[in-house]
């Protein structure tokens, strides 16, 4: 009886530890193919990643960078290392900008009073020594992911003051006028310029992109009344000039209006001289034959077609030896009317 | 059988991993490591790679990080060559150097950047004393000395935290120039005085232009119209040249050709609101002699 319960017993033990061995194995089975399925890994589109090898970056120069898509590496010997190089950053510096105090007004520009406490409140100092507030930002992005990862941790840590540096530095050379108006561009290019050959020095493969203003060049609030009332100043100055211009076209264009008048006039004036006394050498010609003969003939012709020709309103003819008056009146009802009028 | 064989090489898997744990470790490219055996610093790790070590307590592995770090030191007050004051805030980009020597000098990696950061400020003190503002604040780019006051900063600085602190100074640079308080109450005022005679330099650049612009379009009205006299006068000269062919026909007959200008011009002066009066022996009313009456109109 005991024996049979031995073996019933051990029959048991056996039964259970064959199905931990296969559940065992099943589980040995799952986490070899999760471990094989580990070595499998994607670069996402913005990204470009780099596989170290026991600490070290494997592949040729040109060939260690991975472009998105699926890429395969042994598990626990390598280990991925994934750049954002494919995106374009933005990194923005308010170094040089006045601090937010919970007395400025929103919407309106901050007022301050007195000197302004450089460890709040940011500027710029001009190369003619004269203070502007203003926000800056570059557009940033890796160019060479390999120097990146080996020798940075993150771009804006580094390229801030790299940036804040060469803004301070190409304002430092620049009159306050040229930052205001003329030569914003120049600034923000040089500023970019100065930048990338600090990144350069660094060998952190970034590369910077466009500068730009992302708040305005501004004055400070103590001197902003005297900056507008110089940017008034321009204005009127260029309207003067512009009216002026305007005036002056005026008075050219009328000259010329002038000038073709006088010529005008002057050719034909020309012309019909000329056609007068080429009509009159005409006349002459014909009748220089018959004024040789008999010109008095020719002279009571000429009065009497000139007098045929003649429009006058009255004419009278008066006989010899008689004694005639005339008395000459003006027609003056016009300027009797002309009176009464102005009379009523 | 074959169940024994796999429990073995699990077995031996974990052990080898265990051990591996212990005697094994991996350099970054990104990093610098120290074996100290017994606590004391036996080799240094520069190269990346898979490396051997006795397993603890004998040897351990220190690692520090190769990366670039920035230092910014804040503004301080410094006097310059020509005694004016200016606050300046400089900045240092690092790394750790000679990794047993960084360990040795350093027991954190804070505690380096304070010891920079006073290096920093010394340096920057002593090399901004020796030039004038006017190296740091210049009207054109030619002027400014801005690289030259960095490369002072920079030379002694690189030189002393290598050799003193084991720390490798990659790049220094100004961050920041600005003026103490007091000083920029003075600077408001200076930029209000010459805003406002800006101004009114602008108001009277824009009269004298506007003037200028005005006479030379007078002088400009004044040559357009002498120029179109002077061709006037060569039309009617030339007008006058054509007629001279005719001119000489007509000195055949003076006489006759001045009557004919005369009776040319006589229906002109006798058109329009004209009483005229003539004699009856004038020809040709003669011919109305003892046939027309007196007075007739």
């Amino acid at each position: 009886m005991i024996e049979e319960r031995e073996e019933a017993a051990r029959a048991a033990l056996e039964a259970t530890v064959s199905l931990s061995l296969r559940v065992l194995r099943g589980a040995m089975g799952v986490l070899v193919l999760l471990f094989l399925g580990s070595s499998v890994f994607t670069v996402e589109q913005h990204e470009v990643a780099l596989v170290r090898r026991l600490g070290s970056v494997i592949g040729a120069p040109d060939q260690r960078v991975l472009p998105p898509g699926a890429h395969w590496a042994w598990p626990v010997i390598d280990e991925v290392v994934r750049v954002a190089a494919r995106r374009d950053e933005r990194l923005a510096t308010d170094t040089f900008q006045l601090e937010a105090r919970v007395t400025d007004v929103v919407g309106k520009p901050p007022e301050r009073k007195n000197g302004l406490d450089p460890e709040r409140d940011g500027y710029l100092i001009t190369g003619d020594a004269n203070v502007l507030h203003a926000t800056i930002a570059v557009q940033w992005t890796i160019d060479d992911a390999y120097a990146f990862s080996s020798r940075a941790r993150e771009v804006p840590e580094l390229a801030r003051p790299l940036l804040e540096r060469a803004i301070a530095k190409t304002a430092a050379a620049m009159p306050v006028d040229d930052l205001l108006a003329s030569r914003k561009e120049t600034f923000l290019e040089e500023v970019r310029s100065e930048l990338q050959r600090s990144l350069d020095a660094l060998g952190i493969g970034v590369r910077a992109g466009t500068v730009f203003l992302a708040k305005d060049f501004a004055p400070p609030p103590q001197a902003r009344e005297s900056f507008a009332a110089v940017t008034k100043a321009l204005q009127d100055r260029d309207t003067q000039i512009s009216k002026a211009r305007g005036e002056a076209a005026e008075v050219v264009g009328l000259a010329r209006s002038e000038a073709s008048r006088l010529r005008g006039e002057a050719r034909s004036e020309a012309k019909r001289r000329t056609a007068d006394v080429l009509a009159d050498q005409a006349v002459f010609e014909a009748l220089l034959p018959e004024w040789k003969r008999d010109p008095r003939a020719v002279k009571a012709r000429l009065v009497a077609d000139a007098l045929a020709r003649s429009r006058p309103e009255e004419g009278f003819v008066v006989p010899p030896g008689e004694e005639v008056r005339v008395r000459l009146e003006r027609d003056t009802k016009p300027a009797q009317q002309k009176l009464l009028e102005r009379a009523r | 059988m074959s169940r024994n064989r796999l429990t073995l090489a699990v077995a031996a898997l974990l052990v080898l991993t265990l051990v591996l744990q212990l005697v094994a470790f991996k350099v970054r490219e990104t990093e610098r490591a120290v074996v100290k055996r017994f606590g004391k610093a036996d080799r240094e790790i520069t190269t990346p790679g898979l490396y051997w070590k006795l397993p603890w307590p004998i040897e351990e592995v220190v690692k520090q990080d190769a990366r670039l770090r920035v230092l910014e030191g804040p503004l301080e007050e410094m006097t310059t060559e020509d005694r004016k004051a200016v606050l300046v805030s400089c900045f240092v980009t690092w790394r750790p150097g000679k990794a047993v020597s960084f360990l040795e000098k350093h027991e954190t990696e804070a505690q380096a950047a304070k010891t920079l950061d006073a290096l920093l400020r010394s340096t920057q003190t002593q090399v901004l004393g020796r030039y004038p503002f006017s190296a740091l604040i210049a009207p054109d780019k030619t002027r400014l000395r801005w690289d030259e006051v960095e490369r002072d900063i920079r030379e002694p600085l690189v030189a002393k935290a290598r050799d003193a602190y084991a720390i490798d100074v990659v790049f220094v640079g100004i961050r920041r120039l600005a003026l103490p308080r007091d000083t920029s109450e003075n600077v408001f005022a200076r930029m209000r005085s010459e805003r406002e005679a800006r101004a009114k330099e602008l108001l009277t650049e824009g009269q004298t232009e506007a003037q200028k612009i005005k006479d030379d379009a007078e002088n400009a009205r004044q040559e357009l119209v002498n120029a179109a006299e002077i061709d006037a006068k060569n039309l009617r000269a030339q007008a006058e040249k054509e007629c001279q062919d005719a001119y000489r026909v007509f000195e055949k007959a003076p006489d006759l050709a001045v009557f004919i200008k005369k009776t040319d011009e006589l229906p002109k002066a006798l058109s329009g609101r004209t009483t005229v009066v003539f004699d009856l022996n004038s020809p040709p009313y003669d011919v109305l002699k003892g046939i027309a009456p007196v007075g007739s109109r």
